[in-house]
């Protein structure tokens, strides 16, 4: 008599817990497929990241460029050509400035 | 008929346990492997629980970035336009050279001196080694 009941018991916890164990199987899958999801669109924020890296890269090489060009660069070529220009009085490159507005005169 | 009866009684009284004994043996097993399984399924859920705020905040951090990001893009557009106009003009300017260096020595000794010339993309510019030296 107390082996039958053993038995049923026992049967029974393994009924209960094969039932748990469903429950929390199902429950995992549902984590595991949110993790998914997230890794997903944590991916997604990467690649934009990523593209807003590139774009600002591009605007700061732009940005150094250009400050070289204006900076260094261009007035120094502006000032050879107005020097040419008042020695040699070359019309040609005054026309250049000109059209550019800039106007060179002798001290 | 009466040996039948004691026969029938023997079963009744043998049987259940004989099969009892080991079904319950069986259920035992079968309810301790379950609840390891379950154990294990409860440690998973916790560290994948665990994972989801992780990544969680993963997203917020990510987020925030990219906002970031983006003003600081938005910030730029004036600047960066700006640098367009300045680069246009001047590519504008040494190209005007260029073709003038064709036909007058002057402009000639100023693109050589700085090393200017057309890119591929037919823009002038100067090299970028070429280090400006003024000239008084």
């Amino acid at each position: 008599m107390p082996i039958k009941l053993i038995s049923t018991a026992a049967g029974s916890l393994a009924i209960l817990l094969s039932l748990w164990f469903l429950v929390s199987n199902w429950s995992n899958q549902s984590l595991a497929r949110g993790l998914q999801s997230q890794q997903d669109e944590i991916q997604a924020h990467q690649l934009t990241i990523q593209n807003q890296q590139q774009q600002l890269q591009a605007q700061q090489q732009l940005i150094d460029s250009a400050s070289q060009l204006a900076n260094q660069v261009g007035p120094s070529v502006i000032r050879d050509l107005a020097t040419l220009q008042v020695q040699n009085k070359n019309q040609k490159i005054a026309t250049l400035l000109k059209k550019y507005g800039i106007e060179a005169k002798s001290n | 008929m009466e040996d039948y009866n004691n026969e029938d009684s023997a079963t009744q009284n043998g049987t259940p346990n004989s099969i009892h004994l080991p079904l319950a043996l069986l259920a035992i097993a079968f309810a301790i492997f379950l609840f390891s399984q379950i154990s294990s399924l409860g440690q998973n859920g916790r560290s994948m629980r665990w994972q989801t705020e992780n990544l969680d905040r993963q997203i917020g951090s990510l987020v925030e970035s990219e906002k970031n990001l983006g003003n600081l893009i938005k910030q730029r557009e004036a600047l960066v336009q700006q640098s367009q106009q300045v680069q246009a003009r001047y590519t504008e300017m040494l190209t005007d050279l260029i073709n003038l260096a064709d036909t007058d020595a002057d402009a000639r000794a100023v693109v050589d001196k700085y090393k200017i010339q057309r890119q591929q993309n037919q823009q002038a510019a100067p090299a970028p080694s070429a280090t400006p030296q003024a000239t008084p």
